[in-house]
């Protein structure tokens, strides 16, 4: 035989290459969390607020490793994958619109249609026979409590299998009022309810999404709040940290028709709150209670019930982008049922709550999420951290989340942040831009330096 | 009409008869000849062929394409933006079938005694060398120092290559029983032919998912388990009954328990004929179904020794389960002296 050629090993072959399923010996309970790098998709979450994108406006965003382009029209969003499937460019960084119906690529003029994505026309070559036989995918959107909410799924996700918006969100009260009584604290109002306020900020963390979501609730981790501005001029007693003192004092949210998450008993017997260390000699000296409680929901959505204030929760998210940057959102919900109570509401907001909360105390978790995050970054960290107990609410989470994620998200090839030292990458950070979550635009088609990131120039 | 005889480089050939103002991609597509091509314009070069008559397959006038005036020449032509004027020969320098059986390198990357009489065989596929297969499918292994091959199907997915793993029974004898456990080692190479069988899942996500598995006939189940654990929307209701025949059979437990973890929808029963072990039932993996209870529009996966497949398909058919919902995979063929992981249903 002529045609005989030598066997060899792959020039690739790597021994950590992950073998799936039955042989996976490293397989702990929670091996697909480990996995979900680049987070879960087929899951709603937030891409912007509603005022961030005004009629006509198109946006570019990353989520999951996703990149996502949205359009507001006669008041409706519509999300479209954006990479064209001609030659893979951003639709979002050149936006261009024809008519109320499509977008097209600003490039070779490939027209999409947003409502189903078809690959209507494209401009310069109206008859070419690829026309209405491809296109891209669409991303469900839903519009709640000031917040545009996409559905990030893979490419053949069916339709009918996309879950209400509300399995989710965290869950609401009163309706779950007596599942997990609060008896200090008034009822959580909710994204969903009629006359709820949202005001919040998102921006763009270094770390891995997990990192971050770990921490939003991990009754160990308020010691580096100890400090803040706004606990200490509030004099409150938040305690050096929360110890679990019985086995229920967490009780996984599984319900068939709902949103998959796990609440936290705190401030009942359940959880013990360590006030004092006498070794060390470091005492609370606060006297004024901040009681709260934290609930966290697939895909990684925390509720701080009763916080920073009565009758207002916190929500976060920690949207994956890559595999080393989330969008960290962070609003407050608030019944405001008079615009007296909503003009009151945004003062305060302004004044205190995002200045002192949601900036001074909660950039104290971004420091802490980006001093974790190298000790993950290659994987190894999840195998060789030393857990303590207040971690059951990690692992519980870790747990949970294995079981009822809808998907865990690979980097399809060819998005921003897959390649970690593109050229472009680098010039970007050059030129003092931190890779984000916005599309780069370009602002001036005759100059080269006008890139812009949500009207940042260049 | 003009005929065009279209070779492939596995042997297939295809008669395509085109009308000259008609793209001859579209005639052949339609006549089932297996072109690949993609942008249909001439630009993408997909679907490029050679003729060999002159006047057959021949560029349409006027249209641009990327071919190169010497290729032309050449005798290349693009199936898209040809017409077929006269009879021709044309060669793809491609195989009909991408998915036929291949035959194939692969180093033993692992060799894990899962019991007593199970291991657990993890092999990467050579350099060059690729084997598509559908999760429930099997090949055919080489034996090292034997001429001897022996049906095993894959416990893992395609989603896993070049890395294929397979659960194999070790018998007191046999030639890769013998080779397993005798001379097996990391690094040796084996010969893979393949995929065979049509043992698969059949894609319902509405009805219930009803899988079998007696001893290492877990290992296709195990790989279509996968699959749908990894399928984009919705999981149906699933049940997986496995069993051995002993306890110091048992394997993989560990795995199943997990799995049942990360899928909620799927209920593991696991059985033990002999002895007892922890978290195990007693008795058959048939005893642990109950067959009256199941939905008539249930599917079934059989797969482990031919005496359980038929008493399952018996209770099946009794329950109402209609045969054209029950998909087996018989073990054990007579030529491969009783060893082997999977074979054809007879």
């Amino acid at each position: 035989m002529s045609n005989e050629k030598p066997v060899r090993r792959r020039s690739s072959s790597n021994g950590n290459a992950k073998p799936e399923g039955p042989s996976s010996s490293l397989a702990r309970e929670y091996q697909p969390y480990i996995d979900a790098e680049w987070g879960f998709i087929n899951h709603w979450y937030p891409a912007l607020f509603s005022h961030e994108l005004e009629e006509d406006e198109v946006e570019g965003i990353q989520i999951a490793g996703r990149q996502i382009v949205l359009r507001r029209v006669d008041g409706k969003v519509f999300a479209l994958k954006d990479q064209c499937i001609h030659r893979g460019v951003r639709l979002s960084a050149q936006p261009m619109c024809f008519n109320k119906r499509t977008i097209s690529c600003w490039y070779h003029g490939f027209t999409y249609n947003l409502k189903s994505g078809n690959l209507d026309t494209i401009v310069g070559n109206p008859d070419d026979p690829l026309i209405n036989t491809t296109g891209l995918t669409t991303y469900p959107v839903e519009e709640a409590g000031g917040i545009i909410f996409v559905f990030v799924r893979e490419d053949d996700f069916p339709d009918e299998d996309v879950p209400p918006l509300s399995h989710d969100l965290p869950i609401r009260f009163p309706e779950s009022s007596e599942r997990f009584p609060h008896p200090l604290w008034p009822a959580a109002p909710s994204l969903l309810d009629d006359d709820v306020v949202t005001l919040g900020i998102h921006r763009t963390g270094e770390a891995n999404w997990r990192i971050a979501c770990e921490n939003g609730f991990d009754n160990a981790h308020i010691l580096i709040h100890k400090d803040n501005t706004i606990v200490q001029a509030n004099n409150w007693v938040l305690p050096l940290g929360i110890r679990p003192a019985s086995d229920d004092c967490i009780t996984p949210i599984e319900d068939e028709d709902g949103p998959k998450g796990l609440m936290q008993w705190l401030f009942t017997d359940r959880w013990e709150p360590i006030l004092e260390n006498k070794e060390l000699d470091v005492k609370v000296e606060g006297i004024n209670s901040r009681l709260y409680r934290t609930s966290v929901i697939l895909p990684g959505v925390l509720l701080v019930e009763n916080w920073p204030e009565e009758n207002i929760a916190q929500i976060e998210w920690y949207v994956p982008i890559t595999d080393d940057t989330y969008e960290y959102w962070e609003v407050l919900v608030k019944h405001c049922p008079t615009e007296q109570d909503k003009k009151d509401f945004e003062y305060r907001f302004d004044t205190v709550y995002q200045p002192l909360a949601l900036r001074g105390f909660n950039d104290c978790d971004l420091h802490a999420r980006e001093a974790m995050h190298d000790y993950y970054a290659d994987g190894s960290g999840w195998y060789n951290e030393q857990l303590v107990d207040t971690d059951v609410s990690a692992i519980t989470w870790r747990k949970l989340a294995s079981r009822h994620h809808r998907g865990i998200a690979t980097p399809p090839p060819g998005v921003q942040g897959r390649e970690k030292a593109s050229s472009i990458r680098l010039r970007s950070v050059s030129e003092g831009r931190s890779p984000g979550y916005f599309v780069e635009k370009i602002d001036d088609l005759n100059n080269h330096n006008s890139a812009t990131v949500r009207g940042r120039k260049r | 009409m003009p005929t065009a005889r279209c070779h492939f480089s596995d042997g297939q050939v295809f008669d395509v008869q085109a009308d000259p103002g008609e793209a001859f991609l579209d005639a052949a597509l339609r006549a089932g000849a297996p072109i690949r091509y993609q942008c249909r314009s001439g630009s993408c070069l997909s679907c490029a062929c050679r003729s060999s008559a002159e006047g057959g397959l021949c560029m349409r006038p006027g249209v641009a394409s990327s071919l190169l005036p010497g290729e032309i020449a050449d005798g290349r032509r693009l199936s898209c933006v040809g017409q077929l004027l006269a009879d021709d020969e044309l060669h793809f320098d491609y195989a009909s079938n991408d998915s036929g059986p291949a035959k194939v390198s692969a180093f033993v990357d692992n060799i894990e005694w899962m019991a007593d009489d199970a291991v657990r065989l993890r092999v990467e596929l050579a350099e060059g060398d690729w084997l598509d297969f559908k999760p429930g499918q099997y090949v055919r292994i080489g034996i090292p120092g034997s001429e001897e091959t022996r049906s095993y199907s894959m416990s893992t997915t395609p989603a896993a290559l070049p890395m294929l793993e397979f659960m194999i029974r070790v018998l007191d004898q046999g030639v890769m029983s013998d080779y397993l456990r005798q001379r097996a080692q990391v690094d040796d190479v084996l010969t893979l032919t393949g995929p065979y069988g049509g043992f698969r899942w059949d894609g319902d996500r509405q009805s219930p998912q009803l899988f079998i598995a007696g001893g290492t006939g877990l290992s296709p189940i195990a790989s279509i388990l996968e699959q749908i654990r990894a399928t984009s929307g919705r999981k149906p209701p699933m049940t997986l009954s496995f069993g051995c025949a002993t306890a110091d059979n048992l394997f993989a437990t560990d795995y199943l328990q997990l799995l049942a973890q990360w899928v909620p929808s799927l209920d593991v029963k696991i059985s033990v004929q002999d002895g007892t072990r922890e978290g195990a039932l007693s008795g058959t993996p048939l005893d642990a179904v109950d067959f009256e209870a199941l939905a008539p529009d249930t599917r079934a996966y059989l797969c482990g020794p031919p005496g359980m497949i038929q008493a399952a398909a018996e209770r099946l058919r009794a329950a109402g389960i209609p045969g054209d919902q029950i998909y087996q995979e018989q073990f054990t063929p007579s030529d491969e002296g009783g060893e082997g992981g999977a074979a054809p249903c007879p």
